[in-house]
């Protein structure tokens, strides 16, 4: 899923402070498992933006929606009724989602309420973790289903580095090692001899770094 | 002889090389870099210039080894592979060559949230491993990365650092084991500070047979204090500096401190020189230039052969 | 503030029985601008709920959960709390009191306690000045743009 933390409401305050009517639109999937902006978050957001504007004395219109998923035309057509009653939307969705409604409502202005993070997993209640870069050419059976593009900070395909202690990275201690995680996982599977072998560079064309990427399937098409 | 590298000549010969380390300055003085290649002139065999060692923003090392290969010193080239992507670090390998540089030490580099720089974009397009495969290939096989021929292809003396006191304890050795795979001609490693897991270490390298295939050069670094001591204990990623050696440099007078780290680096010397498989000595004083002459002297390193 | 009833709702945990035995008519008698909203669990409270009370119009917020040890639903007086307090890091980013919303467990049918601490929660109330708060008629003018 995709992960992401709601911006502070003085940054989200500022991209709404000039519009008078506000529909503040949440997307029930992945941002709602990360607890971001879900329908929960989104009628929070909605009546923190009231109180907000009640300390300045202003009362602009807000109205919450919360769509099941934002990245999806079908979905997004369900709030074109409330749509032309306001002025700009505020979206509680991922990049994808903000950048979605843009393209269906070409005239409003969209305005992210979230920092969309990282492809991750939720590793227990409250804790999310990033996992996948989305580079485009998954190595993860190689490394014991460990991803040293995602997992290492140094995105090493031949580790570990010489930063490693007991577990941790030397970058933050908040950071489990990649490289000891995939030795690990190796070990337990008796697959140490995966990691003897030298990994050449990474593709990374097949990433963000070959531009922005797209799918196309013709027996999926209309 | 696979390169023109003077190393190279000093390490076939047989001879205990002796290579020092020497950090550009933070700014655009060439008269640091002179000044710091006065002090180890006559020597070291070959002179490291380090690349932005601890991210943060110095004179490019490319320019400083120039500076000390004016001066008559033999530099090896850091590189790290956290600034540059495989189009630049290639770029760069010819354009020292080019410049007469003939020894490259691959690094993956410190992470960027170490330096002053802590919102740059860590590159990483390549590792350490795959770095020293790429200037290999240049060397052995005239060719970058993904085949293409290169017209007049560097040859370089290829080095790598290891890391025996990192974790996972047992990987160390079979990451050094790919280094030489993918082609180090010699090694550089972590300053030593806790003799017994050194020693292991190699005795494990030796057991794999690379200590025959690859030239080891063990680290130095002298304390200049107590404080440094257990600055590096605690806080430098990587580093193992045992309580005895903490114990020892506190237990002498402040102002006697930095005579005792210059004595406790003497003694690993002459400790790693009657280890097997060690093929030479790689001294870093951090921004203490100066005291080389004096620790080499005292270990009778001080002579470098003419090679 | 003024001394007039405040604009006080509490959100309580049905099984805390308050009424069972009657009464609720006088104490709604001695506590005008007071509402009681029953809940099937203190967990069913979310951080919006107290939110969008308090946007609403209301100058102060109070949940009511049973002790977390007997929650009939385990660890909803558990799981209230939390939100609860992610509510009031809300209160806090948004510059209003944070003690605008207040949090107690209490005994079933214990009147008694909901009465101090209807009396506690009041005192404090007033010591903050109202809300939506009153700009004072210099920032009003500021604000005009002169």
């Amino acid at each position: 899923m995709v992960v992401a933390e709601r911006k502070n409401i003085e940054e989200i305050r500022g991209m709404v402070d000039r519009y008078s009517s506000i529909l503040v639109v949440g997307c029930d999937s992945c941002v709602a498992e990360c607890a971001a902006g879900g329908h929960r978050e989104t009628m929070l957001l909605g009546a923190a933006l009231k109180i907000s504007f009640q300390q300045d004395s202003r009362n602009p219109r807000i109205t919450e929606a919360c769509l099941d998923r934002q990245c999806v035309d079908d979905f997004i057509e369900q709030i074109a009724h409330l749509v032309p009653e306001h002025e700009a939307i505020l979206s509680l969705g991922c990049g994808a989602g903000v950048q979605a409604l843009a393209r269906v409502y070409g005239d409003k202005p969209i305005l992210p309420a979230l920092d969309t993070l990282f492809i991750g997993e939720t590793e227990m209640r409250g804790v999310w973790q990033e996992n996948c870069l989305g580079c485009g050419k998954c190595k993860l059976g190689y490394f014991g289903a460990v991803c040293p593009v995602t997992r290492c900070s140094k995105r090493l395909m031949n580790g570990p580095c010489g930063g490693s202690k007991e577990g941790r990275c030397e970058v933050n201690p908040g950071i489990s090692c990649g490289w000891q995680m995939i030795i690990n996982r190796l070990e337990t599977l008796g697959e140490l001899d995966r990691l003897s072998e030298y990994v050449p560079p990474v593709d990374w064309s097949t990433s963000h770094s070959g531009g922005p990427r797209r799918v196309e399937r013709e027996d999926q098409k209309p | 002889m696979k390169t023109d590298s003077r190393l190279e000549r000093v390490l076939q010969a047989g001879h205990f090389a002796v290579t020092a380390e020497c950090g550009p300055p933070k700014g655009s003085d060439a008269g640091v870099v002179e000044r710091k290649g006065k002090l180890l002139f006559g020597y070291v065999d070959a002179v490291n210039v380090t690349d932005n060692q601890a991210a943060t923003v110095r004179m490019a090392s490319l320019a400083a080894c120039v500076i000390l290969k004016n001066m008559g010193h033999e530099p090896i080239l850091q590189m790290t592979t956290r600034d540059r992507n495989r189009i630049a670090l290639q770029s760069d390998l010819f354009g020292a060559y080019a410049l007469g540089i003939r020894n490259v030490l691959c690094l993956t580099g410190d992470h960027q949230v170490f330096g002053n720089q802590k919102e740059a974009l860590g590159v990483f397009d390549l590792d350490s491993i795959q770095l020293v495969r790429t200037v290999r290939d240049m060397r052995e096989d005239g060719t970058l990365i993904g085949g293409a021929d290169i017209e007049s292809p560097p040859k370089m003396f290829v080095g790598a650092a290891a890391n025996p006191f990192a974790d996972p304890a047992a990987w160390r050795v079979v990451r050094l084991a790919k280094k030489v795979q993918a082609g180090a001609d010699f090694i550089q490693t972590q300053c030593i500070y806790n003799m017994q897991r050194f020693s292991n270490f190699i005795a494990q390298a030796r057991d794999m047979g690379l200590t025959e295939r690859v030239s080891i050069l063990a680290g130095v670094t002298p304390l200049k204090s107590a404080g440094m001591a257990k600055h590096m204990a605690t806080k430098v990623a990587g580093m193992d500096v045992p309580e005895a050696i903490i114990n020892r440099m506190a237990g002498v007078p402040k102002k006697k401190q930095a005579d005792e780290g210059i004595k406790i680096a003497v003694e690993t010397i002459q400790h790693v020189r009657e280890i097997k498989g060690i093929a030479g000595v790689h001294v870093m004083a951090i921004e203490w230039e100066e005291h080389v002459p004096e620790i080499l002297s005292a270990v009778g390193l001080d002579k470098r052969p003419k090679v | 503030m003024d001394d007039k009833a405040l604009n006080i709702l509490v959100y309580h945990c049905r099984n805390l029985l308050l009424f069972e035995n009657g009464g609720r008519k006088s104490f709604a008698r001695s506590h005008p601008g007071l509402r009681l909203v029953a809940v099937p669990c203190s967990g069913k409270v979310e951080a919006h709920h107290l939110l969008k009370t308090l946007a609403g119009g209301a100058q102060g917020v109070l949940v009511l959960a049973c002790a977390e040890k007997a929650c009939q639903f385990l660890e909803g007086s558990y799981r209230s709390h939390k939100r609860f307090d992610y509510a009031r890091s809300w209160l806090e980013e948004l510059g209003i009191e944070p003690d605008r919303i207040r949090f107690a467990h209490m005994r079933p049918k214990d009147l008694g306690f909901l009465d101090s601490i209807l009396e506690e929660f009041s005192q404090k109330l007033r010591t903050f000045g109202s809300f939506p708060p009153q700009q004072d008629p210099l920032t009003s003018f500021q604000n005009t743009g002169f």
